[in-house]
C-alpha cells in the first residue's frame, strides 16, 4: 500500500521522462557538443585527424569573408523577411476572416501552400521564375513587362528566394492569426462598432493587443525558421549567383558536410546559434505582454 | 441605404482580395498540375499554356519506373508515421504531468523545457550529426526520428489543453483504484482529442516535408525519403521537369488530404489556449 502510494507521487517524473531526457541529449547536450567540435580541427574524411586549435576556428570564421558575407546575407534577409511574413500574415488573416458567402472555398484555396513542402515549392517555382520560359515571365509578357532574370541575377536572386518562401509562411502563419481572431468574442467587437469606432481602429485598439500572444510566438518561430532557411538555396540557387544567397545554413552545410570540415561548420553554428538567441530574446522583451 | 451602400461596397473590396489571394496562392499549384502531364517541349514553350495540347501520362510512369518513387513514398510515411504517433504520446504524456500534477522541481523542469525552444534543431544541426555517427545511428530511420521526437512546442500545446480537463473526474477515476497511467490513456486522453488532431496535423507534415536531417542522416539512396530525392531530380536530370512536377504533386496529395479532412477540427484546435492567457 505505501508502495503503490509513493510510485503514484512519483508518476509525473516518470510521465515528463521520456521527453525530457530525448530534450536533454537531442538539444541540450549537441549544443555543448558543438562549441566543443568548434575548439578541434576535425575533418570528416581523415581518421586522426582531430587536434584541438583553440580557438582558431572562431577566428577563421570571423577572418573568412565568405563566412562574414553569409550571416551579412542572412541578417539583411531575416531583417526584411520576417516584419514582411508576419505583416502580411495579419492581414491576409483579417481578410479571410470575413464573413461571406463561399468564404469556406476560399479557405481551403488558401490553405494549399502550406500543404506543398519547400522543397516541391522551390522547384516549382524555380521553373515558374525561368527567365526564358518561365511562368511569371510569360505572364510579365503578356502585360507588356520587361524580361526579369530573377534567380540568376545577384540583384533580384534573394529578393526572388523572399518571394518564394512567403508564398509558404504567409498562409501558414496566418493560420495561427485566424484562429487568434476567431477566438475574440464577437460581444465585444459587436459593442465597438455600436460605439461607431472604425474597422481600421477595431483593429488596431482591439484585435492586436488581443494577438499579441500569438503574434510574438509567430514572430519567434519565423525568425528562428528563417535564420535557418536551406532548402531553397540548396535547390535554386546554391549560394550564388556572386554570392547574392549565400545564407549561412548553407555555409555551414557546404563546409562541415560538403568539405567536412566539422570544426568550422561547428564555429558558424555555434555563432549562428547566438545569434538566433539574442535576435528570439530581443523579440520577447519587445512583444511581453504589458500588465 | 447609406449604410447598406457601404456594406456593399466593403463586400465587394473583401471579394476582391480575396480573389487576387486565391489567384496568387493557387496559380503556380494548377500550374505544377498542368506541368505534370506536359511534354517537356511543351513546358519550355515561349508562352505557356494551361491545358497541355496532347496530355498524356508518361511522366507518371517515369516516376515509378526509373525512379521508384512508391519506395520513397513508403520510406517518407513510415518514418512520418512513426514519428507523429511518438511525438503525440510524449508530448500528451508530459503535458499531462505539467498540467495536472504538483512535484518537486516542476518549476526548474519547465525552465529545461522552455530553453530548449530557444534551440531548433537545425541551429545545431551540425553536432547532432555528430552525435548521430557517435551513437552509431547514422544511415538509419532511428538517427532520422529519435532527435526530433520530443519537441517543447509539442509539450507546451498539450499542457494547454490538458488544464481544461476537470480534475474531479481524475479523482473519482484514483478513487475506483485506476493507476495514473491509465487515468492519462483512458480519461485525459480522449477529452484532448482535438488539440491531439492539430498536433498529428502539425508533426506530420514537418516529418513528410523535412528535407535537411534525412539529407544529412540517410546516406544510402534506398532509405532516401521523398523530399531529398525529389531534390536530388532536379539536380541531376534538370531537363526532366515535367517528371518532377507529377513527383511534386504525388508528394503533396497525402497532406492536402489530411489537411482539407481536418480543416475544422485544425482551426478549432490551434484557439486552445491561444487567445486566454
Amino acid at each position: 500500500m505505501l508502495k503503490s502510494v509513493s510510485l503514484d507521487r512519483l508518476a509525473p517524473l516518470f510521465f515528463l521522462a521520456p521527453a525530457l531526457i530525448l530534450l536533454l541529449v537531442f538539444r541540450y547536450v549537441p549544443i555543448v557538443l558543438g562549441f566543443e567540435e568548434a575548439l578541434y580541427t576535425n575533418s570528416l574524411s581523415q581518421a586522426g585527424g582531430r587536434k584541438f586549435v583553440g580557438l582558431a576556428n572562431f577566428l577563421a570564421v570571423y577572418e573568412d569573408p565568405v563566412v562574414w558575407g553569409s550571416f551579412k546575407t542572412t541578417l539583411i534577409f531575416s531583417l526584411v523577411v520576417n516584419p514582411l511574413q508576419v505583416g502580411l500574415a495579419l492581414l491576409l488573416a483579417e481578410l479571410i476572416n470575413v464573413r461571406v458567402p463561399g468564404i469556406a472555398v476560399f479557405r481551403a484555396i488558401y490553405l494549399v501552400p502550406i500543404a506543398i513542402s519547400a522543397p516541391v515549392t522551390a522547384i516549382a517555382w524555380g521553373l515558374a521564375l525561368d527567365p526564358n520560359y518561365g511562368l511569371i515571365n510569360g505572364i510579365f509578357r503578356t502585360v507588356g513587362l520587361p524580361r526579369q532574370p530573377f534567380l540568376q541575377s545577384p540583384d533580384q536572386a534573394l529578393w526572388s528566394i523572399i518571394g518564394i518562401i512567403s508564398w509558404i509562411g504567409v498562409p501558414y502563419w496566418s493560420l495561427f492569426f485566424l484562429a487568434g481572431l476567431q477566438g475574440i468574442s464577437s460581444d465585444v467587437l459587436e459593442s465597438a462598432r455600436v460605439d461607431g469606432a472604425s474597422s481600421l481602429r477595431i483593429f488596431r485598439s482591439i484585435k492586436l493587443p488581443l494577438l499579441r500572444r500569438i503574434i510574438a510566438f509567430v514572430l519567434v518561430s519565423d525568425t528562428v525558421i528563417n535564420f535557418t532557411l536551406f532548402a531553397p538555396v540548396y535547390l535554386l540557387t546554391r549560394g550564388g549567383p556572386q554570392l547574392s544567397t549565400h545564407l549561412v545554413m548553407y555555409e555551414a552545410y557546404r563546409r562541415g558536410l560538403v568539405y567536412g570540415d566539422i570544426g568550422i561548420a561547428s564555429a558558424i553554428i555555434s555563432v549562428l546559434l547566438i545569434v538566433v538567441i539574442v535576435f528570439v530574446a530581443f523579440e520577447f522583451i519587445v512583444l511581453r505582454p504589458q500588465h | 441605404m447609406d449604410n447598406t451602400l457601404t456594406v456593399r461596397a466593403q463586400r465587394t473590396i473583401a471579394y476582391g482580395f480575396l480573389f487576387f489571394i486565391l489567384i496568387s496562392m493557387a496559380t503556380p499549384f494548377v500550374w505544377m498540375i498542368s506541368n505534370s502531364f506536359k511534354e517537356q517541349s511543351e513546358i519550355f514553350r515561349m508562352r505557356p499554356t494551361l491545358i497541355p495540347d496532347e496530355p498524356h501520362f508518361r511522366n507518371y510512369v517515369s516516376l515509378f519506373v526509373d525512379f521508384d518513387f512508391h519506395k520513397h513514398f513508403l520510406n517518407s510515411a513510415f518514418i512520418a508515421v512513426v514519428h507523429t504517433a511518438s511525438h503525440l504520446f510524449l508530448a500528451s504524456l508530459a503535458g499531462f504531468a505539467f498540467a495536472k500534477y504538483n512535484f518537486p522541481l516542476k518549476n526548474f523542469l519547465f525552465l529545461v523545457l522552455l530553453g530548449s525552444m530557444m534551440v531548433p534543431l537545425y541551429t545545431i544541426f551540425i553536432p547532432l550529426f555528430v552525435l548521430v555517427i557517435r551513437l552509431g545511428l547514422v544511415n538509419s530511420y532511428a538517427g532520422v526520428i529519435i532527435p526530433g521526437v520530443a519537441g517543447a512546442f509539442g509539450i507546451f500545446f498539450m499542457k494547454q489543453s490538458m488544464e481544461a480537463v476537470p480534475g474531479e473526474l481524475l479523482d473519482s477515476a484514483r478513487i475506483d483504484g485506476a493507476s495514473e497511467f491509465r487515468i492519462y490513456w483512458q480519461i485525459a486522453l480522449p477529452l484532448v482529442r482535438p488539440a491531439l488532431a492539430v498536433l498529428a496535423v502539425l508533426a506530420f507534415m514537418g516529418s513528410w516535408n523535412d528535407f535537411v536531417w534525412p539529407l544529412v542522416v540517410l546516406r544510402s539512396r534506398e532509405l532516401q525519403t521523398l523530399p531529398v530525392v525529389m531534390a536530388g531530380m532536379v539536380n541531376l536530370y534538370r531537363m526532366e521537369y515535367g517528371v518532377v512536377m507529377a513527383a511534386s504533386l504525388l508528394s503533396t496529395l497525402p497532406i492536402l488530404l489530411l489537411f482539407l479532412a481536418l480543416q475544422k477540427q485544425f482551426l478549432a484546435g490551434l484557439t486552445v489556449g491561444a487567445v486566454k492567457s
